[in-house]
């Protein structure tokens, strides 16, 4: 095992998605796999305002939220808060998306109904973050 | 049989099919993405209703009910949508132009739907004009359709004689709507932020409708109303 659960500890997430439905989704699936959903945003200036008050170990991010997207979001959070694990998250992901994370270093996933591989990646995302950041 | 007009009919035509095919490809882009997330957040809702139901957990299943009833709403209105845009090719009816009776289409559609507001009936008792068959319920309907799921009450229909032509306004009160909206919501698969926000759909109910008063020879435009809602306005011939 790789990252945080090795501490015996929940790791901490941020829940960014504009739709309410997909973050009670989430909060309910992650709590099953050693995460304490921490904080939720529905847009991407709710997730830099949360980070900066209240860093979270790892942030599920939407791509297409209002106000500020995935796309802004990512390089301030990477700027401002390099040690937060950040895992993409979409309902469709074109040429152009795949190309944009797999540049950005940013893990991607699509959207579906079992939270296991979502929080596979969290897990992942952080432990790689707070390794990158203790170098 | 020669058609003197038959060159540049072709040529609309050709225009006409080269648009279609360009809606369909961003249709399908715009379906795929406003349906899956729906799909793929009931599936994972309902998982946790059964994890929920054993042991019960009332306030978790107070919390997942009504998730799981408005993304099958969703899913649902998304659909019926998807019905009608895959028919948008043959959306335009066959035919000669008929006499048809609007303002008892409209009241007919208007039950159908179920709204509960009334359907406010002003000026001429009757507008009787010309249109191909069939066409006469698919714009009445996308049109009050529209008014009802982005609208609110008072719900109106006014109609006027203007000569050779009948003029229908069909209204509705609610948000002020932004100039982006005014000026795209002609634009097929467009949906206005407030639309976005409000309420499922893909965007095709006002360019259907106007397509079909066009090809019978009349027209069909928006106004915002003043403190909100708007004026869907409709001129169509009469018979001769």
């Amino acid at each position: 095992m790789t990252d945080g659960r090795r501490e015996g500890r929940d790791l901490r997430v941020l829940i960014a998605d504009d739709e309410p439905d997909v973050r009670l989704l989430l909060r309910l699936g992650l709590r099953h796999h050693q995460i304490d959903v921490v904080g939720e945003a529905a847009n991407g200036l709710e997730v830099v305002e949360h980070c900066d008050a209240d860093p979270p170990e790892a942030i599920v991010l939407d791509l297409l939220m209002p106000r500020m997207n995935g796309f802004e979001v990512i390089p301030v959070l990477q700027r401002d808060h390099p040690e937060i694990g950040i895992v993409a998250y979409t309902a469709v992901a074109g040429d152009f998306v795949r190309r944009e994370m797999s540049r950005l270093g940013i893990p991607l996933l699509l959207k579906r109904g079992d939270a296991t591989p979502l929080a596979e990646a969290l897990h992942e995302a952080a432990a790689r973050a707070r390794a990158d950041a203790g170098r | 049989m020669a058609d003197p007009g038959g060159g540049a009919e072709s040529g609309e035509v050709a225009e006409a099919l080269a648009a279609l095919n360009a809606a369909r490809g961003r249709f399908i882009a715009v379906a795929g993405h406003e349906l899956r997330t729906p799909v793929t957040t009931l599936r994972g809702l309902a998982e946790e209703l059964a994890v929920a139901v054993d042991p019960p957990d009332p306030a978790l299943l107070t919390e997942l009910a009504p998730a799981i009833l408005r993304s099958a709403r969703r899913v649902e209105a998304l659909l019926d949508d998807l019905l009608l845009a895959t028919d948008i090719t043959t959306v335009l009816p066959v035919g000669d132009p008929e006499p048809v009776e609007l303002v008892s289409t409209a009241h007919a559609i208007w039950d159908a739907m179920g709204e509960p507001e009334p359907l406010e009936h002003t000026g001429d008792g009757e507008a009787e004009v010309m249109m191909r068959p069939g066409a006469a319920d698919v714009l009445l309907e996308r049109v009050l359709d529209n008014a009802r799921r982005y609208g609110s009450a008072p719900f109106g229909l006014d109609v006027q004689g203007k000569g050779d032509r009948v003029h229908l306004r069909i209204s509705n009160a609610g948000a002020e709507l932004a100039p982006d909206d005014v000026g795209l919501a002609f634009e097929l698969f467009y949906r206005g932020e407030a639309a976005v926000t409000s309420a499922p759909g893909f965007g095709i109910g006002l360019p259907v409708a106007r397509a079909l008063a066009r090809q019978d020879g009349g027209e069909l435009w928006i106004e915002p109303r003043a403190g909100g809602g708007l004026d869907v306005h409709l001129e169509l011939p009469v018979p001769r």
